[in-house]
């Protein structure tokens, strides 16, 4: 990027607004990962509305310092109770709860701050080099490309999800069915309105989101089954920053992971709890002798190897969602739904019309990794005591939010309906095991697929395969989906490498 | 292990989860589908081909979920061990590494549901939910910000709340959070309610 558009984004980024943002993300992104049950993307999706009276840099930048500090945070309540407070989290209480145990875990803390602050800096840096020339690509996308690209993006999504790929194609299925309602723009039909016209414009993006993640959350909660958190505090003893000898031997892993992460990230669909598994398994494996016995038993480098990763994820999960619009994750999916009620289309424009935005939004998140590290290290200990505020007394103000959030929006009550239809349809599907980002996905993505098909259709004149493999990056993409038909198998694999026995335990 | 209900018997169960989920999802298509005869083709085509796509996967989840219970050890393909015989949610069999991986993915709060269908487990968020309708229900009537202070206290009793500071202080901290940032810093019109226009 050239220096006057590096200073014109300096310049959005260094307001008052946006620093509070970011700051304000920061913090609550990690109490939010450090509470049991509440998910970064619960609470990205509750702030997607708050975002849309900010300012696009602002807002933004506030999401994605949820999602990178929320994936910290999860690493909080997985040390201290071994109870991760995100999947991300995971594998950072096999190690991390040990060291708990052997009255290390503020140790442990400062740590995984350290690492989770350096895998997300590296991404940061990694999202400001690759995403715009990747974004270059998508301004030779034509109707086929992104039609290929809408199924690309939901193949992915559905197979990654945890659970059966059959449930996540058809959460997926059911996005795209979704999408089709209200009136057909190409034909002026109104589809699947059912006589109303409240259906007319088809289903908002923002109810969808909120309904399907946060308040679905809550009925979730509403069973009761939520750990204990008062027990997080007892956890916190010992001395709390890592000796430099420590830091040095644990440094070359944190790098590492911090590449995995980012290659993980960048892979769409491969999520955060994927991207600290292989890290830390790669950590474990490069380790000799008494290190190796170590892991598992409460190693520094564990936990720096699982949290780097995972934290390393975020940015690189970012390249796909502002390149080319396809989230790798559920967190970005909702961050996706953020950046389009900005009127931000993901893509070529935002990286030559509105680069100002976008340059100042990738800078804001790596202020974000800095920031979070530094509040990690520095306060911990006091944002501990902020997840001692019991769920019971949480639920209701989700609730509260959710409620004027939905309405904030469109100042419309029909809204609130829909998502408290989307709430109880993403709780039903939740507990049948149907997961709820690739419906958002599909969402998304239904327009453009069906857009992408119907003109490919007029312009392929009657020849349609010959039309596709006449194009070189259609055939780029086909070649993509029939990998990504691969890929549920090799994340399988990469997910059970290793939590062979402590896993059953947490 | 509870004693057997209609949606979640441990063994021989002629109705899983699954098989409803598939069997909803294929009803649903066939609904759908009969709405598409009033459109012009070019306006149908495209949602056609998704209820298509949408009744297979039904199908194959319902007939995965029949056959599921029949066999102990799924193969390491798609179908879900969490919800495989006798994996209750309180005790995973360690034995296999699927089972183990599951047994994360339970915990994942946006991964793979439970499937605890007892009635005991719904009952709570069943109410918690008729509390939220009555709530926005509420909303038109009687104006966003009582109707949410309002919410806030029935919610609170019901999640066993009995402290008054805690009462207070969320429903005074709440209500002025929301009147600040939407009503005055992002200038939302929240509804007053019919009662006091």
């Amino acid at each position: 990027m050239d220096s006057a558009l590096f200073l014109d984004a300096l310049a959005n980024l260094f307001t008052v607004e946006v620093l509070l943002a970011i700051t304000a993300g920061v913090v609550g992104g990690i109490v939010i990962g450090a509470l049991p049950g509440l998910s970064g993307t619960m609470g990205i999706a509750l702030l997607v509305p708050i975002t849309f009276g900010m300012d696009p840099v602002a807002g933004i930048s506030m999401l994605a310092a949820i999602y990178t500090s929320a994936t910290y945070g999860g690493s909080i309540s997985a040390i201290l109770i071994n109870t991760p407070g995100t999947p991300a989290g995971a594998a950072t209480a096999l190690d991390g709860y040990q060291l708990t145990r052997q009255g290390k875990g503020a140790k442990a803390l400062a740590v995984s701050a350290i690492a989770s602050m350096i895998g997300g800096v590296v991404s940061a840096f990694a999202l400001l080099l690759l995403a715009p020339p990747l974004a270059q690509v998508s301004l030779a996308f034509s109707a086929p490309e992104y039609f290929l690209l809408a199924v690309f993006g939901l193949l992915i999504i559905g197979s990654l999800s945890a659970g059966s790929l059959l449930k996540g194609f058809a959460a997926g299925v059911l996005g795209l069915l979704l999408a089709t309602v209200g009136i057909d723009i190409l034909t002026g039909y109104p589809r699947f309105t059912f006589g109303t016209t409240a259906l007319q414009s088809g289903i908002e993006l923002v109810p969808a989101l909120i309904g399907l993640f946060s308040l679905s959350q809550v009925l979730i909660l509403a069973e009761g089954r939520d750990g204990a958190t008062e027990a997080m505090t007892s956890g916190l003893r010992g001395r709390a920053m890592p000796t430099l000898a420590e830091l040095k031997r644990i440094l070359g892993t944190i790098v590492r992971s911090s590449g995995i992460g980012v290659f993980v990230g960048i892979l769409p669909g491969a999520g955060g709890d994927i991207g600290s598994w292989v890290g830390y398994n790669e950590a474990k494996r490069f380790s000799k002798g008494p290190e190796k016995e170590e892991f598992g038993r409460g190693s520094l480098k564990g936990v720096a190897a699982a949290e780097s990763a995972n934290n390393a994820v975020t940015g690189g999960a970012m390249i796909p969602l502002l390149t080319l619009g396809i989230p790798g994750s559920s967190a970005t999916a909702v961050i996706l739904g953020g950046l389009l009620i900005h009127g931000m289309q993901p893509g070529g424009a935002l990286f030559t019309e509105q680069a100002d935005t976008t340059y100042a939004i990738m800078l804001g998140f790596l202020l974000a990794n800095i920031l979070m590290g530094i509040i990690a290290v520095a306060g911990a200990r006091y944002l501990v005591i902020a997840t001692k505020v019991p769920v019971r007394v949480l639920v209701p103000i989700i609730v509260a939010l959710c409620v004027v959030g939905t309405y904030a929006v469109n100042n419309s009550v029909a809204d609130v309906w829909v998502m408290l239809v989307a709430g109880l349809v993403g709780y039903l599907m939740r507990k049948v095991g149907v997961p709820p980002a690739p419906i958002v996905l599909g969402l998304i993505l239904g327009a453009i697929a069906e857009k992408g098909v119907r003109q490919s259709l007029v312009m392929a004149q009657g020849d349609v395969l010959g039309y596709y493999l006449s194009r070189p990056l259609s055939l780029v993409l086909l070649g993509l989906i029939l990998m990504s038909l691969l890929a549920p198998v090799l994340a399988k694999r990469m997910r059970r490498a290793v939590p062979q026995k402590a896993e059953v335990e947490t | 292990m509870q004693t057997p209900t209609p949606t979640r018997p441990p063994r021989r169960r002629p109705l899983t989860p699954d098989t409803v989920l598939g069997l909803v999802l294929v009803v649903l298509s066939a609904v759908f589908l009969a709405a598409t005869f009033g459109l012009s083709a070019e306006a149908a085509a495209w949602p056609r081909g998704v209820l298509l796509a949408l009744a297979a996967l039904g199908a194959a989840i319902a007939v995965r979920g029949r056959r599921a219970p029949a066999r102990p050890a799924p193969p390491a393909g798609d179908a879900d061990p969490s919800r495989a015989p006798g994996a209750a949610p309180s005790a995973e069999p360690g034995t296999d590494a699927d089972a183990v991986a599951a047994a994360a993915e339970a915990r994942d709060p946006e991964g793979a549901g439970d499937g605890d269908w007892r009635p005991a487990v719904l009952r709570r968020p069943a109410a918690a939910l008729g509390i939220i309708v009555a709530y926005v229900a509420l909303l038109e009537v009687i104006g966003f910000l009582a109707a949410t202070g309002l919410y806030l206290l029935a919610h609170l009793w019901f999640n066993g709340v009995r402290d008054w500071r805690v009462f207070a202080g969320v429903a005074v901290g709440v209500v002025a959070f929301i009147h600040f940032l939407f009503a005055y810093e992002l200038s939302v019109p929240l509804p007053a309610g019919m009662l006091f226009e």
